[in-house]
């Protein structure tokens, strides 16, 4: 079954079409998901909005563009979303902790750990990906798919809607912020590598 | 001193940290709960009319039309209700002869 074949069968609300295109892109959708909110059970979450969302709007997908820059593009949307959410009701829960009984700390949540990450780079990826969750959402969202996923600058460039040379802007200043964000944390004592 | 010339290898190091990383898989059964969680917001066995009652859109719209309906007709039956009660004020003065001006007016109206 082709690409244009899946949509028509889509369109017409085909059951095993649906399973056929979960199985083709859960993988992508979960990764590119994991990656941005770094979390398992809200990138699953995520991932099943996503799905959702394809089969709600499958109608309204023109064609113009890859399937897979479509869903690309949804997820990212979804997940950006997911993480806004999260941060609202971070937010909620401090205001109301003010006039609670109980005086709780907000702690830090714990480091992420990228299953696809190798053993021997697990705890400087994990570093890393606390950084990138301080990166603004484009450049949070353009690195991610640039190194969890692999795209080109150019698929990149098609799922945000932006030129080749805005995401290399954005993936260099991502890179820059992340190395300022790096030297901060290692300043701080106890946080540098001693020999 | 030392913690100064490691630093930069070290960000380096943090920074190409994702080199080779390997795509995540998503959970097993995660076709499983979607569709379980798909079959309790939609019925892909309702057919066509089903599949287009489910969007949001035309559902809403469709709400918005009866709701629109309803109030058409209330407000209607409000404007019509004064002349209503009109008519019978006037049939009643004429059958029981009630005055419709004060005792002590100058120029009565008789009926």
């Amino acid at each position: 079954m082709n690409e244009l074949e899946l949509i028509q069968q889509l369109r017409a609300g085909d059951e095993l079409a649906f399973k056929k295109l979960v199985e083709t892109y859960q993988d992508m959708v979960y990764n590119t998901a994991l990656g941005i909110v770094q979390n398992p059970e809200d990138a699953e979450d995520v991932a099943q909005e996503v799905f959702i969302q394809v089969f709600r709007s499958i109608d309204q997908f023109k064609g113009d563009a890859r399937l897979s820059t479509w869903i690309y593009r949804i997820t990212t949307t979804k997940a950006l979303d997911h993480i806004r959410s999260r941060k609202r009701k971070k937010r909620f829960a401090f205001i109301t902790s003010l006039f609670g009984p109980n005086d709780e700390l907000v702690h830090d949540p714990v480091d992420f750990h990228h299953p696809g990450v190798s053993l021997d780079k697990k705890e400087e990826a994990a570093l890393l990906f606390r950084m990138i969750n301080q990166l603004p959402e484009n450049q949070k969202v353009a690195f991610n798919l640039h190194r969890t996923e692999g795209l080109s600058y150019q698929e990149i460039a098609d799922i945000m809607g932006l030129s080749v040379s805005a995401v290399e802007s954005l993936l260099f200043r991502a890179r820059q912020n992340l190395r300022k964000l790096l030297e901060k944390h290692f300043d701080q004592p106890g946080n540098a590598q001693k020999r | 001193m030392s913690t100064e010339l490691n630093n930069p290898k070290k960000i380096e190091d943090v920074l190409n940290s994702l080199d080779g990383i390997r795509r995540a898989k998503a959970p097993d059964f995660f076709f499983t709960r979607l569709k379980a969680r798909l079959d309790s917001e939609f019925d892909f066995g309702g057919g066509p009319l089903g599949r287009l009652l489910a969007k949001p859109a035309l559902a809403l719209s469709l709400a918005a039309v009866v709701v629109a309906l309803n109030l058409a007709v209330i407000m209607q039956f409000r404007h019509q209700e004064p002349s209503l009660m009109g008519d019978y004020q006037a049939v009643a003065a004429v059958d029981y002869t009630i005055g419709t001006y004060p005792v002590y007016e100058e120029n009565p109206i008789e009926p």
